[in-house]
């Protein structure tokens, strides 16, 4: 039985990469690439592909806000997040957020067409070194439960998490979520309480140590 | 459950304290007649202006905006919470779970306010 599989990723070289790459595997077709976060919701709801391959950190809305809408709207279609930080916030938040696999960009390339085949038979993928640090997650939260302020954050004040390090003002911010800029700045105090941040500096820097920012550009 | 905390080593305000145990109590009240899964995580954090409190389960979920709140013991825990000048966020979808998140003040400012009217 083959396989339908819809590509996202705004790059598009690496999207050609990863076209020969799969399109090498006789029981794979692609139905469709998408190349900005907004596309990929509209194609999976339309395509209804078996398994989505979709990176991270794409423009528009962000991959996560993405995967959120594909697995309300395409419930059947099984996510792999493609994605170069192996952050175990990111990596912990994709799967409560539903994807069933998630794979490094540094990964070789055997390991996202066994992560497919993975993922299409129902069954969950990560990335060695991830699956390695879940398990350790695991020991340590047996033991002290220690808490990650990082949990405590709606998902209102998230989304403002990511949008501010961004780069987005208030105003842009309350334009994108529909709420007054004032809410916005409610969210933001709120959340940098709860982080215990001082300052837009002191935000960026938690941004990028938790993997919500790249650290290069 | 799972129990995650921190910064907790010392004693709040009683009226804090008894309505932070009764909104982990009536949220896993919740989640025990209603979530259809037997666990749920309890966080426990405080500062130097807020009590904060967070019940997560992996339960079914609800449609927040179809369901009316009063069947859910809610509008007891969002009073309580309102009462003391707190917030109170519900967070759930069908099929991913409940989130009720509440931040207590530490010093209630409505109480202050009417002592300093009288």
């Amino acid at each position: 039985m083959s396989t339908s599989i819809l590509l996202a990723d705004d790059h598009h070289l690496v999207r050609q990469g990863l076209r020969v790459l799969l399109a090498a595997e006789p029981d794979f077709h692609l139905v469709g690439e998408a190349a900005d976060a907004r596309e990929v919701v509209d194609l999976a709801e339309r395509l209804r592909p078996d398994v989505l391959v979709l990176d991270l950190l794409m423009p528009g809305i962000n991959g996560l806000s993405a995967l959120r809408q594909v697995v309300k709207c395409a419930p059947k279609t099984r996510v792999i997040m493609l994605s170069m930080c192996s952050s175990e916030a990111y990596v912990s938040e994709a799967l409560q957020e539903g994807a069933a696999g998630y794979v490094l960009k540094s990964s070789r390339a055997d390991e996202l067409i066994l992560a497919v085949r993975e993922v299409a038979a129902g069954r969950s993928f990560l990335s060695p070194p991830l699956s390695e640090k879940i398990v350790e997650g695991y020991l340590k939260s047996r033991n002290g439960a220690v808490l990650d302020p990082y949990d405590t954050l709606t998902t209102r004040e998230r989304e403002v998490l990511y949008l501010v390090a961004g780069g987005l003002s208030n105003a842009e911010i309350a334009d994108k979520l529909f709420v007054s800029p004032r809410t916005v700045e409610t969210h933001r105090a709120n959340l940098m309480r709860k982080l215990n941040l001082h300052n837009h500096a002191e935000l960026i820097r938690y941004a990028i140590r938790r993997g919500i920012l790249p650290a290069e550009e | 459950m799972t129990f995650e905390h921190t910064d907790l080593g010392r004693r709040f305000a009683s009226e804090v304290e008894t309505a932070a145990y009764r909104i982990v109590q009536e949220a896993l009240t919740n989640v025990a007649l209603h979530a259809g899964v037997k666990q749920a995580t309890v966080r426990m954090w405080a500062n130097g202006s807020m009590l904060g409190m967070q019940i997560e389960d992996r339960g079914i979920g609800f449609d927040v905006r179809s369901t009316p709140v009063t069947t859910l013991g809610l509008t007891g825990m969002r009073e309580r919470v309102h009462a003391l000048g707190g917030e109170l966020t519900l967070e759930s979808s069908p099929g991913r779970g409940t989130r009720v998140t509440a931040e207590l003040p530490l010093t209630a400012p409505i109480e202050h306010a009417s002592l300093m009217r009288a």
